[in-house]
């Protein structure tokens, strides 16, 4: 009887010990490179929502013929100016190509540089662009959603 | 009623009061006792204000700020001219403090920073024009609250009053930076509180009376813009009742900064007002100044002076249904 307890003893420490060792072995650090994407706004953009100091204004006014085109060159175009951080084309820059929170527009006429807010979030099965300027007096805050459009 | 049913009803009875209970007794409820001011300003001079607000926390709170917002008109620029200083008996005292802009107001829509969340929360209260924001201040020291503490908090506001005449309803809210707009703790509402005041008048100073407090025959929104603002302008047709009927057209003629004139007048569909859902004999078209007068880049409006017409151009309407064209100027401060 005593020899079948200590069986059991040392039966369970074995058990104890095997958890342990596969648990220690299981927490073992492994790196994994996740790296960011680097963020490509290249394409033609037209605007699906639109908010001036935070009332929605989408369906009071035509955003539907806007489009701003970001070229792979760091260049853009507007097609049917509408208020907007820049009204002339010229060239665009993003303050981080992994994280970026900031656009700057520079127009070629004027070489007038304006910044915007900037934000890139998944939705759905694409990414939007939410951009938020003043294109007026500086209290108006407007914010455009983007969306990349196949219709030039 | 079967006695099944009265089981079932008694049952949900005392689920529901259960349920209140507990939510009562698990979270810091805010209330705000009070407001005084007066009821109006000489243009320039000193507002003051004495709110009265107190917390019944059932809940421990570590670190946590208490937050005053007041709903003002843009041309005060509170944030620069508003100070607040708040004294609450075995707590403290001290000044309050401007929010830092980067900080979001816990709870909000859109995690937005807290003039933003409030804006989106409350409006502009019954004010009638939006021309107003809510400057958010928040005590300097941070407080650690315990369950069963009940701190009563009296804060003097004072603001700088702007040099412009007008009417408007301050609006107040209380609460603090660690449940920001909690709905879920208590339901809406427990953990803030709000209170707009009766209409406030600034007198003796500039301009024509800017009135936020009734309904004007027509607005602009935003109610300050440059010709590269989205505008929306509204026309109540009941304010005043005319000849009009529901096909509405605006005539408006561009005053332009070089002294010159563009009008634009004709009965087109882009220059027609549509009804406004929900506000009965209310109609509004949003247009782009620049578009709509077919600027230059060179060229800038002044002003726009503006009528409403029918379809033929035969009834015209313009300011209190005269002769006199209403007026629009752009500015920005």
């Amino acid at each position: 009887m005593k020899l079948l307890n200590q069986f059991r003893t040392f039966y369970r420490q074995c058990i104890w010990l095997s958890i342990i060792v596969v648990g220690i072995s299981s927490c073992k650090m492994e790196e994994i490179a996740a790296l960011e994407s680097v963020k490509n706004i290249q394409g033609s953009w037209q605007i699906t929502k639109a908010t001036r100091n935070g009332t929605d204004i989408t369906n009071k006014f035509d955003f539907t013929l806007f489009r701003v085109i970001f070229n792979d060159d760091g260049s853009y175009q507007i097609q049917n100016s509408l208020p907007f951080i820049v009204s002339t084309n010229g060239s665009y820059a993003l303050d981080d190509p992994q994280y970026p929170f900031h656009i700057q527009f520079t127009e070629t006429e004027s070489e007038r540089a304006v910044g915007s807010g900037f934000d890139y979030p998944i939705v759905g099965e694409g990414r939007i662009l939410t951009l938020t300027f003043s294109a007026g007096c500086s209290s108006n805050m407007y914010s455009y959603m983007l969306e990349k459009t196949n219709n030039p | 009623m079967n006695y099944l049913v009265m089981k079932r009803l008694v049952r949900r009875k005392y689920q529901l009061t259960l349920w209140s209970l507990f939510s009562l007794a698990i979270v810091s409820c805010v209330f705000l006792d009070g407001v005084e001011q007066a009821s109006g300003v000489k243009a320039g001079e000193i507002f003051k204000a004495t709110l009265r607000a107190h917390v019944n926390a059932a809940q421990e709170r570590n670190n946590v700020r208490f937050v005053i917002a007041v709903l003002v008109p843009r041309s005060w620029k509170a944030s620069e001219n508003m100070q607040i200083s708040y004294s609450a008996k075995d707590f403290g005292s001290g000044d309050m403090v401007p929010v830092p802009a980067s900080v979001r107001a816990p709870n909000s829509d859109n995690n937005a920073v807290w003039p933003t969340a409030l804006k989106n929360k409350f409006g502009i209260g019954p004010n009638l024009i939006d021309d107003m924001e809510w400057v958010v201040f928040w005590t300097g020291k941070q407080y650690n609250i315990k369950g069963g503490d009940n701190p009563v908090i009296e804060a003097q506001i004072q603001i700088k009053s702007g040099m412009q005449n007008m009417k408007f309803k301050f609006g107040y809210f209380v609460g603090s930076s660690e449940d920001g707009l909690n709905d879920f703790l208590g339901g809406p509402g427990a953990l803030y509180k709000t209170l707009f005041s009766d209409c406030f008048e600034v007198t003796d100073g500039e301009g024509d009376v800017q009135d936020f407090c009734n309904p004007p025959q027509t607005f602009f929104d935003p109610y300050r813009a440059t010709d590269n603002d989205i505008l929306t302008l509204t026309y109540d047709r009941d304010i005043l009742p005319g000849p009009l009927g529901d096909e509405i057209y605006l005539c408006a003629t561009a005053q332009l900064k070089d002294g010159s004139t563009i009008t634009s007048c004709e009965p087109l569909e882009e220059h027609r007002l549509t009804p406004v859902e929900g506000a009965a004999g209310r109609f509004e078209i949003t247009f782009w100044p620049r578009a709509y007068f077919g600027l230059s880049k060179e060229q800038a409006i002044d002003q726009i002076h503006y009528y409403f017409t029918d379809l033929s151009g035969e009834i015209k309407i313009g300011y209190g249904n005269t002769d006199e064209p209403f007026v629009y100027s752009f500015q920005c401060d």
